[in-house]
């Protein structure tokens, strides 16, 4: 890599623009205003939200299962395209997985937010069965927080170095930063043989993670009997969504770096390409999950099922189903073949479709099945509306992601450098041969 | 006791599914740390890695 290019990739670490501090500023706004509302929900409980009888679960758990699905993107860029050997994804790979671990602590915190009684949160460590599926979650989402961290970390770690060693300029505390969170390395070949071999080997944990996590958000749902939730096909189908909106997010971040930072050198229209051809296959295999999930259910003609079927096609839920079908596949696919082809704003017009519609899927599946919950009478049939308290925590918890990517993005190079170095390149070939 | 049985008494009493959390996690969290060791220690010394790594918060 020329030291021109290394030099691009670190200048945003050294200077803070007037847009970015106002940016910063009215991220941190929301977020106050989101922790206030929060403690207004905490001391008046959970009827300041729509939340009722049937329907325990609301936006809430939307957020989670969203943001977790958003996560996907960074492990799956990162970790699977590493296994499989696609080097176009290392410019990609750490703006992917910045994604990934800022997302995760929003989606278990959806969790918490939803709880009401946050002081009974070690309730569930203390009195917890194994037999309940809400464990697995808090297990295997806490083991892929910590996990998404260390890859995240790790990967970063020779990045962090080079900071430290390269930017002389940067405030005395910046630089004590990096000196602490570098751990000392040495830039030595055999730590980067190390690195690439623990980073080699977790690929293989974070890809089989990457699905154990998404199946078992989904059984939180499956697991129960209740119709539209009760199939084996969630899974998978919740799998696929993820790793749907987390590549739409990608290219949405992929675009804005680019702009802001002048990575056009760096992230070319070949990147987007790539991904304009990923996310055709995804929005497909997500189209099949959706016909075989809906044609199986009409075709049982079951009576519970089919309420919660007609709520959804024809019912109270009509307007956001079909919006979301036509968000989540219509539009990005005809935006993939006719102007995504040359044009990164339509890209990213795709991205952002996908991620509205993809939200949207995620409240179909969960509220409507809860609305007419199995063993239905004429008292359990239930109705929801969100409220404005729902909606500010839910617009910080927004905000939050973003404030948390862009002072990582002010801090650390977003563009991985050493992954693209021709001398540590070198160092790995020889240590191989 | 049964297999069967033993395995219906870790699903169902209360409080093990705790257990298991914790040392899943903490598990998880000492490997991480054991690994970052390894990788920081490279170049150092030639000794091979379990014999050097020791306890990872020694």
């Amino acid at each position: 890599m020329a030291q021109d290019e290394e030099t691009l990739l670190l200048s945003p670490l050294t200077r803070t623009s007037r847009g970015f501090g106002i940016f910063i500023a009215l991220l941190v706004a929301v977020v106050l205003v989101g922790a206030a509302i929060y403690g207004y929900q905490w001391a008046n409980g959970l009827s300041v939200t729509g939340m009722n009888r049937p329907v325990y679960m609301g936006i809430y758990i939307v957020n989670f299962v969203f943001f977790i699905g958003l996560a996907h993107s960074g492990t799956f860029i990162s970790a699977i395209l590493r296994l499989v050997g696609a080097d176009w994804r290392k410019p990609l790979a750490r703006a992917a997985e910045a994604i990934t671990v800022f997302s995760v602590p929003f989606g278990a915190g959806s969790i918490l937010i939803d709880l009401g009684r946050l002081d009974r949160m070690f309730n569930i460590f203390v009195h917890g069965r194994f037999e309940s599926p809400l464990l697995w979650d808090v297990v295997s989402v806490s083991l892929y927080l910590l996990s998404s961290i260390a890859f995240f970390y790790l990967s970063l770690l020779p990045d962090i170095a080079r900071c430290r060693d390269r930017l002389i300029d940067v405030p005395r505390w910046q630089h004590q930063m990096y000196r602490v969170l570098s751990l000392g390395w040495k830039d030595h070949p055999e730590q980067y043989r190390r690195l690439e071999k623990v980073l080699a080997a977790m690929a293989v944990f974070m890809s089989m993670l990457v699905i154990i996590v998404h199946t078992v958000v989904s059984w939180v749902f499956g697991m129960t009997v209740q119709p539209g939730w009760h199939t084996a096909i969630l899974g998978p189908f919740f799998l696929v969504g993820a790793v749907f909106s987390g590549s739409g997010a990608v290219v949405v971040t992929m675009a804005v770096l680019r702009r802001i930072f002048h990575l056009e050198d760096v992230l070319t229209l070949k990147h987007f390409d790539y991904m304009r051809k990923l996310l055709i296959a995804l929005t497909l295999v997500w189209l099949y999950f959706m016909v075989a999930e809906y044609l199986t259910t009409f075709y049982g003609q079951e009576v519970e099922e089919m309420l919660v079927f007609w709520q959804k096609f024809t019912g109270t839920y009509a307007i956001p189903f079909w919006v979301m079908f036509t968000l989540c596949f219509a539009v990005p696919l005809a935006i993939f073949l006719t102007r995504g082809k040359r044009s990164i704003g339509w890209m990213v017009a795709a991205g952002l479709i996908i991620n509205v519609g993809m939200w949207l899927e995620r409240y179909i599946v969960v509220v409507p099945t809860l609305t007419r919950p199995r063993l239905l009478s004429e008292l359990t049939m239930g109705n929801y509306t969100p409220t404005w308290v729902e909606g500010v925590i839910t617009a910080a918890c927004f905000a939050g992601l973003l404030l948390l990517y862009a002072l990582f993005t002010r801090f650390f190079p977003i563009i991985p450098i050493w992954e693209r170095s021709e001398e540590v390149e070198a160092y790995l070939h020889e240590m191989e041969e | 006791m049964t297999v069967g049985e033993i395995l219906e008494k870790i699903f169902t009493t209360p409080g093990i599914g705790g257990i298991i959390a914790v040392v899943v996690l903490s598990s998880a969290v000492a490997i991480y740390v054991g690994l970052t060791r390894w990788i920081l220690q490279g170049g150092r010394e030639e000794a091979p890695p379990w014999e050097r790594m020791g306890w990872p918060f020694e």
